[in-house]
């Protein structure tokens, strides 16, 4: 994630993404407890954040590139999505599912990183990573759909808040990882880029944000079925 | 190559760009807006559907407690109007006079006064009975049913049989009365709207389940007419039999026979339950 712009409201939309990414995770170090389930996304956005203010002008400065710390970045982000949907998807096969794709990722990041040695924006394994976030998200919101009957879990959860922040932050910014390698040089996309990753790194946070929120009043689940149903999507 | 080069070009990116992007997000977002719309209906359906079984659960409700108060009613009324003119009577052979009367009108008076109280007597037995047959009590379902068919029978106003293939062993009391109850109510509907010629009940078990049959070839109701019936304030005993069949966590099916001769109603319930 770069801080480069044209469009003026892009540096509003950066700024107003980095004080959302920061929200959650002074949330959780506030309310431990009551955010644990939502600990992996606020390490997510921790290291979100961490890479873009520190990890990205240090790789600039020590191996004068920035792509260190976003193929590092990848790794972590994939990781940690993974490891929070992951517990999410009730199905039977979901282990070779998890299995599959996380073999299939960690031979994409080898082979571009280790076989073909690409110096540049590892547009590969970020396509195939964003591919495979997407497909979990999907997993998750059919199943939901197909076995959940229970009308106490139709609810706007925070749950189905992060994974469908997740699936537009995914889906968003998917073209713009894939493109960068060959494009970076030139004005318009760059400033395409700036835009579009501001916009979705935005409405990915404020979602987030938003989950936090509502993952402070337990109380709204413990009425009951027909008083709940003002808060249900 | 014309392709590449069209798409190396800036312009052309940065399209591709923008809606390759907003084509994504289009997807991303209509999926998301699709689960919401899809849960809605889901929430929807799942409130007319509890709403429809409150409804069903306070005619069940309703049924019972009429029920009830008739029962109440037909006792209070049997009592009133047979059992007290009859103690009347009967104190009235036993007055303060019979002392200064003669012998053999004494006698006759006491005779009379007993004649009365042994049919007071037969009377409570008769109102106790229908509460809770002593056969019933006694001997279990299978003799209960037996001995209501042979009463049946004995009037000789519809030939009614049935046959028992399958109750070796006892369920408990309050399981066996309920089921009696519904199979005196189905019976009772049989002999008061259907003019059928015969009643046949008979009883097996299959894979822990308990079935009763009941065949007539008079005038019947299939599983719709039951069910519109349900729904309606009539048909008070019919949904005695439902909410009956409710606690029994069994279940009844009317039908026409496959021949279409026959009208068949089947009472299923689990042989073993442990609610009652």
């Amino acid at each position: 994630m770069s801080l480069i712009n044209t469009y003026p409201i892009t540096t509003y939309l950066l700024y107003l993404s980095l004080l959302l990414g920061f929200i959650p995770i002074v949330i959780s170090v506030l309310f431990p407890k009551k955010t644990k389930n939502l600990r992996v996304i606020s390490i997510y956005l921790f290291t979100a954040l961490f890479t873009d203010l520190f990890l990205n002008p240090i790789s600039k400065v020590y191996f004068n590139s920035p792509f260190i710390a976003s193929k590092i970045f990848t790794v972590i982000e994939f990781a940690l999505v993974s490891l929070y949907l992951f517990p999410l998807i009730q199905l039977k096969t979901k282990k070779s599912i998890f299995i599959t794709f996380s073999s299939l990722f960690v031979v994409t990041i080898f082979t571009e990183n280790i076989l073909i040695k690409n110096q540049s924006f590892d547009s590969f394994s970020t396509g195939v990573s964003a591919l495979i976030v997407l497909i979990y998200s999907i997993i998750y919101l059919f199943s939901k759909v197909s076995f959940d009957t229970n009308p106490e879990s139709f609810k706007l959860d925070k749950t189905f808040l992060i994974v469908s922040s997740i699936l537009i932050y995914f889906s968003g910014t998917f073209f713009i990882y894939i493109l960068i390698k060959n494009n970076y040089l030139y004005e318009d996309f760059r400033s395409s880029y700036s835009l579009i990753n501001a916009l979705v790194l935005t409405t990915r946070n404020l979602i987030i944000v938003f989950a936090f929120f509502k993952s402070l009043k337990p109380s709204l689940n413990q009425k009951t079925y027909i008083s709940s149903t003002k808060y249900s999507i | 190559m014309p392709l590449l080069q069209a798409i190396s070009s800036s312009s052309n990116i940065s399209t591709v760009l923008f809606f390759g992007t907003l084509g994504m997000l289009v997807l991303a977002i209509g999926l998301v807006v699709f689960i919401v719309f899809h849960q809605r209906k889901v929430i929807k359906y799942q409130q007319q559907l509890q709403r429809l079984e409150e409804e069903q659960q306070q005619i069940l409700l309703n049924a019972s407690i009429r029920w009830q108060e008739e029962e109440r009613q037909r006792i209070a009324a049997d009592l009133h109007d047979d059992a007290g003119p009859l103690l009347a009577t009967a104190r009235l052979y036993l007055n303060d006079n019979l002392v200064h009367q003669d012998i053999s009108t004494q006698l006759q008076s006491i005779y009379n006064a007993k004649q009365i109280i042994d049919d007071t007597i037969q009377l409570i037995r008769n109102i106790s009975h229908s509460l809770m047959p002593p056969t019933l009590k006694n001997f279990g379902l299978e003799s209960a049913i037996n001995d209501l068919f042979q009463k049946i029978s004995g009037s000789g106003a519809i030939n009614a049989s049935c046959r028992f293939h399958d109750y070796r062993e006892r369920m408990l009391p309050q399981r066996e009365l309920l089921i009696f109850r519904v199979a005196q109510e189905l019976v009772n509907n049989i002999l008061k709207h259907s003019n059928s010629s015969f009643i046949h009940l008979t009883q097996n078990t299959s894979d822990g389940t308990f079935y009763i049959r009941l065949h007539h070839d008079g005038k019947g109701i299939t599983q719709a007419d039951f069910e519109r019936m349900n729904k309606s304030s009539v048909g008070l005993g019919l949904k005695n039999i439902q909410s009956r069949m409710k606690v029994l966590d069994g279940s009844v099916l009317f039908e026409k026979d496959a021949s279409q001769t026959f009208y068949k109603v089947t009472l299923e319930m689990p042989l073993s339950d442990t609610t009652l």
